[in-house]
């Protein structure tokens, strides 16, 4: 498993992240949720490496992060950014093929993975066009795809992990269910899976677990009726809301009341 | 999930397929390109020699002693530096936008040309005679330590966390181009008439003069960035995402940006060492070779290669004919191309550079 201990970020005088642990497990679909700011993107960039831990330590599969070799670290997990921006006109099934960069495979089976991702990803339909000339949302499907096939399921390899910053972000609803569906299936087929979702709803009908920030700081880590309570989303996201059972019985749906004024004021207030 | 992307894969075989027989014949018609670049610029000049003596030459059977000897020792080394000097210009070129994620970067343009060019003058003034036994050896190595510095500071200056932003880079640029051209100046100011000489060389840059027998040390090390370079195309590739990206595709970024910017300081420092700057090469080429093949490093780098060779050959042969008897200066040359070249570009891009 991938497992954060006692997490901190010390910017300046500011804690980005403060004493966060988390862990994220094979077969698992994690959605971290918060308000902005929250230090949501700062923990996944600690889970991935990519930032210096001012406090505390990352293991993947009980080894600490930094002892890793980085194309290993690369073979057991893939990270999404939220921006991807491509300078030049590269295509899409190039950018995709990225993914299989850390292996040293054939030809062939690198096109086989590369194939099956877009279409996990529903990418394939840009093949043979360059990645600039395609929306905001068909780019981020393209990474996704690049992502997907980074860490594409092989029998005999160890358990692997996909972080996902925001992937929804620039997507239509059917294809945001869509990714939400094919992180999902990843996660049923063993891997383990972290998304940042602002969507409450989506998340609670699709993950596992939630785990909530609020300033920096972890405040609830459970199932979604857990996490998703009247007084949670009151409590960070500062809304009155109704939480309702979806009909489907997969987790609660939440419905927030039009935002009353008085409980900005006392959000202020109380920051 | 395999069945569905069963049609998938078949596309995307012939998508591939298409392009890589597009790729390679781009790769051929650019290698046949240099080769008649090279047979015409070892044909061309003041005594014309046609292009089938010149290849009875090249294979032993020439009858004719004096346009052999032409051939093979004035004009041979001369074609084979022209070719070496490309195609380190073109790769370190290819190899700076690919770094900095950013279309405009050239050795000449931010700088890194004029800082060898003056890590050159600094051993010809300063040293003067006494740098003269081991002048061949000395000048590359100080024009890659003055290449070297420019290349850091530019790094150091344009890419702030993982990003480089053009406006930054040309800025770099123009800042280390005038601190050059400040030292290049001041040694002009105290360099003796035939110092003088050797710094026009530098500052406009020619293929012409120099003693073949001096540029071994150069010609190695340009040889070393030309076959190193192409093979980090991968890490290139992955730097197209960006830095932090890269490192989650297990490339050491660190180590790789110091390998690049080493040998991009190896390339562009012994191309000046032997024929002064010569600009736009690094800029023009690789765009080129982008329209033709696409951004895939594995292929954009030896096109580059090879254009790169072929296109300072054909200036080289405008250089000699244009004035004759007398000779153009190759840079006043490759400039007065590039320079145009490079309005086009940011006309084409005036949307994506405003800030």
């Amino acid at each position: 498993m991938l497992a954060a201990h006692r997490v901190g970020v010390l910017v300046g005088r500011r804690w980005l992240i403060e004493s966060i642990s988390l862990t994220l497990r094979p077969g698992e679909l994690l959605v971290v949720l918060g308000p902005n700011g929250a230090g949501k993107s700062t923990l996944l960039a600690c889970l991935s490496g990519a930032l210096r831990l001012s406090t505390g330590s990352v293991t993947l599969d009980g080894q600490p992060l930094t002892d890793i070799d980085p194309k290993e670290q690369a073979r057991r997990r893939a990270v999404l950014a939220q921006a991807n921006v491509v300078p030049v006109p590269v295509h899409a099934e190039e950018i995709a093929a990225l993914g299989r960069l850390p292996y040293r495979e054939s030809a062939a089976h690198s096109r086989t993975v590369v194939a099956a991702a877009m279409t996990a990803a529903d990418a394939d339909g840009f093949i043979g066009r360059t990645v600039p000339t395609l929306s905001g949302g068909e780019q981020q499907r393209v990474h996704l795809a690049r992502g997907i096939g980074q860490v594409w399921p092989e029998p005999l390899a160890p358990p692997r992990y996909l972080l996902l910053d925001e992937p929804t972000s620039s997507l239509d609803l059917a294809h945001q269910a869509q990714v939400m569906a094919t992180a999902r299936a990843l996660a049923d087929a063993g891997h383990g899976v972290l998304a940042i979702l602002h969507d409450l709803n989506l998340a609670a009908a699709t993950a596992d677990r939630l785990v909530l920030l609020d300033g920096g700081r972890l405040v609830a880590d459970g199932a979604p009726a857990e996490v998703l309570t009247q007084a949670t989303i009151a409590e960070v996201f500062g809304l009155a809301a109704d939480v309702l059972a979806r009909p489907d019985g997969r987790g609660p749906f939440v419905v927030p009341h039009a935002l009353p004024p008085r409980l900005i004021a006392d959000r202020r207030a109380t920051a | 999930m395999s069945a569905a992307a069963l049609p998938v894969a078949a596309r995307l075989a012939t998508a591939v397929g298409r392009r890589q027989r597009r790729r390679l014949f781009v790769l051929g018609a650019a290698a046949l390109t240099l080769l008649l670049a090279a047979l015409a610029a070892l044909g061309a000049g003041a005594m014309a020699i046609p292009p089938g003596e010149v290849l009875r030459t090249l294979l032993g059977l020439s009858t004719d002693p004096f346009a052999a000897s032409v051939v093979l020792d004035l004009r041979l080394p001369r074609v084979l530096t022209g070719i070496l000097v490309g195609a380190a210009l073109a790769l370190a070129g290819a190899a700076m936008q690919g770094l900095f994620r950013n279309p405009l970067a050239d050795p000449g343009i931010v700088g890194v040309s004029s800082g060898a060019a003056l890590g050159a003058v600094i051993v010809i003034v300063a040293l003067g005679e006494a740098a003269e036994p081991s002048r061949a050896l000395l000048l590359p190595l100080a024009a890659f330590i003055g290449a070297l510095l420019a290349t850091l500071v530019i790094q150091q200056l344009a890419t702030f966390e993982g990003r480089t932003t053009v406006a930054m880079l040309l800025l770099a640029g123009i800042a280390i181009n005038s601190i050059a051209g400040a030292g290049l100046g001041l040694a002009a100011f105290f360099s003796t008439d035939e110092q003088l000489r050797d710094l026009t060389f530098w500052t406009l840059g020619s293929l012409a003069g120099t003693d073949p027998r001096a540029l071994w040390p150069a010609a190695t090390l340009m040889v070393v960035a030309i076959v190193a370079l192409p093979l980090l195309a991968r890490v290139l590739d992955a730097s197209l995402l960006g830095e932090r990206e890269a490192t989650h595709l297990g490339i050491n970024v660190e180590r790789a940006k110091l390998l690049l910017i080493t040998l991009v300081a190896l390339g562009t420092g012994a191309a000046v060492a032997a024929c002064g700057i010569i600009g736009f090469v690094g800029l023009v080429v690789p765009h080129l070779a982008r329209l033709l093949v696409g951004a895939d490093h594995r292929w954009l780098m030896p096109v580059s290669a090879l254009l790169g060779g072929a296109l300072l050959l054909t200036a080289d042969i405008g250089a000699r004919l244009l004035v004759l008897p007398a000779e153009l200066p190759i840079g006043i040359l490759t400039s007065a191309l590039g320079g145009p070249f490079f309005l086009a570009l940011l006309l084409a891009n005036r949307r994506r550079f405003t800030v």
